[in-house]
């Protein structure tokens, strides 16, 4: 297992759900992994977790929206790793509300952490990767919601949207230089608990709710798995994926195909 | 490397050099047991011979994938000799471009026969022979995607494949069968004038109109094909392996 062997890749939200899923499955396929969050004791437990079955991690706090933020983990991770290959644009923030109970600060904060902090990740992850002049690969975490439209999910399809666009931007300008940047569009995805859910947007109304009542709406009747949506983002940091820049990976058990 | 062990995968066009070789050998690498197929005798007692060489289980039938009968051939001596159906690739297609005033409708209706007919016989006909949680890989085309000029007949034939993957995709899903097309984008092989000794000028034509600058190369849909054989929860996906060809949407506009 070590398809990712002597790659060093930085993941934002790298603490639970997904983030964290990819963290060690990158990190069992020989990649050193960097883990960014604010919540120190989740990165600092995902590390932990990782360096207990001897694989390569270092935590980073990180707040993505800020350069000051960016600029400290890229020269951290180039301290402790010598390079950076990829960067997983994974972090993101989640909002469930009606147009009209939508205010414009929640919209702008938003899009500040899930569109801002992608192309951030995006351009100091360029900067990194090109000190070795090898190129990499560049992952964005998009969703269906830049496929299809969603009720009560105004400002998450705007950042979606965009972070699907800022991706296919970045193919076309870093493609010479052979930084890859490709799109996940994950569905319905089993991240947390209602109650985990709860504590961490506080703000959003009965999402979950609505979440199961959906999915009866997907071909596979169940939603997907923080470890499938890993394998994805695995394959495309992996040389499986070289010719592969500006894709589309969509995964949502068939949902968007109806 | 025993990612698909001991799961049965036909593989369609898999008798020249070229992506369908390539996949045999990255599928047969990471376990499966093969049936390839193709019209070249030769060559396909070849991909035998060259996935046996390795280690490898593997069966060539000959194939016309526009034939329901030679179909029904295929999945029987399939199941005959390893008793079940996991993976279909419909990778054997044709490839010609010709203006559409220059084009006869048997021109067009013959190469709908192969990449349309022969994409929807191997679906409709494995289906119910493949076990449940497998997986049909649809080899399509950016072409099904976009306009090529004098290109109508391949277009529109991809254009259908990609279509039908989906519709299909909804049908298999209560069995976690899982259907998706891949979209190549210039794989360097004799179907687009390259391969060995194709022609330089050609091929650099096409690493500068390509974002990644670079052509691809059969393996890189072999890696592609696996991953979708792999992935559990992805179905009705279309996903392009093009260098960013499609992303960039003006073909040509980094050439010259």
């Amino acid at each position: 297992m070590d398809s990712l062997k002597d790659k060093t890749i930085i993941v934002t939200g790298g603490g639970r759900g997904i983030g964290a899923a990819a963290c060690r499955l990158l990190a069992s396929e020989g990649a050193n992994v960097v883990i960014t969050c604010r919540t120190v004791e989740e990165g600092s437990s995902v590390e932990n977790d990782i360096l207990s079955k001897n694989g390569s991690a270092k935590f980073i706090s990180h707040d993505v929206t800020n350069e000051e933020s960016w600029r400290n983990v890229i020269s951290e991770t180039l301290e402790v790793f010598n390079q950076v290959d990829s960067v997983v644009n994974n972090a993101g923030s989640y909002n469930y509300q009606s147009i009209l109970d939508c205010s414009h600060e929640s919209f702008k904060s938003l899009i500040n952490t899930s569109l801002d902090g992608c192309f951030l990740g995006l351009k100091y992850g360029t900067e990194a990767i090109r000190k070795h002049g090898k190129g990499g690969s560049i992952v964005m975490m998009s969703s269906v919601l830049a496929k299809i439209g969603a009720v009560n999910m105004s400002a998450l399809s705007a950042a979606h949207g965009g972070v699907k666009l800022l991706a296919k931007a970045g193919a076309c300008e870093l493609g010479p230089e052979k930084i890859r940047v490709n799109s996940i569009h994950p569905g319905l995805v089993d991240t947390y608990t209602d109650e985990e859910f709860k504590k961490n947007y506080p703000d959003s109304t009965d999402s979950l709710e609505y979440e199961k009542n959906s999915i009866a709406m997907i071909p596979f009747q169940r939603k997907g798995s923080s470890d499938e949506v890993a394998e994805a983002i695995r394959f495309l940091v992996s040389d499986e994926s070289v010719f592969m820049t500006g894709a589309e990976i969509t995964i949502d058990g068939g949902l968007v195909a109806q | 490397m025993d990612r698909i062990k001991d799961k049965v995968a036909i593989i369609t066009g898999a008798t020249s050099v070229g992506i369908g070789r390539e996949t045999a050998l990255k599928l047969s690498a990471e376990g499966a047991l093969l049936t390839v197929t193709g019209r070249n005798e030769e060559e396909g007692k070849k991909t035998v011979e060259i996935v046996k060489s390795q280690g490898g289980e593997c069966i060539y039938i000959k194939h016309d994938v526009s034939s329901e009968k030679n179909w029904n051939e295929v999945i029987q001596e399939t199941i005959n000799s390893y008793g079940s159906i996991d993976y279909l690739v419909n990778n054997a297609g044709q490839f010609w471009i010709k203006p559409i005033s220059e084009t006869s409708l048997d021109d067009f209706k013959q190469i709908c026969s192969v990449n349309i007919d022969g994409t929807w016989l191997g679906m409709k006909l494995c289906l119910d022979k493949m076990n449940d949680g497998g997986a049909i890989v649809n080899v399509s085309s950016l072409m099904g995607q976009m306009g090529l000029p004098e290109g109508a007949g391949y277009c529109a034939s991809k254009g259908a494949v990609t279509s039908m993957t989906k519709s299909v995709a909804l049908e298999a899903a209560k069995r976690k069968i899982r259907v998706n097309a891949l979209h190549p984008g210039v794989i360097w092989t004799s179907m687009v004038g390259g391969g060995e000794g194709g022609d330089e000028n050609l091929k650099n034509f096409f690493i500068q109109e390509t974002p990644i600058r670079m052509v691809g190369l059969p393996e890189h849909m072999a890696d592609a094909i696996l991953f979708l054989c792999t992935s559990d929860y992805i179905t009705g996906a279309d996903i392009n392996v093009d260098g960013g060809r499609l992303a960039d949407g003006s073909m040509g506009s980094h050439a010259g």
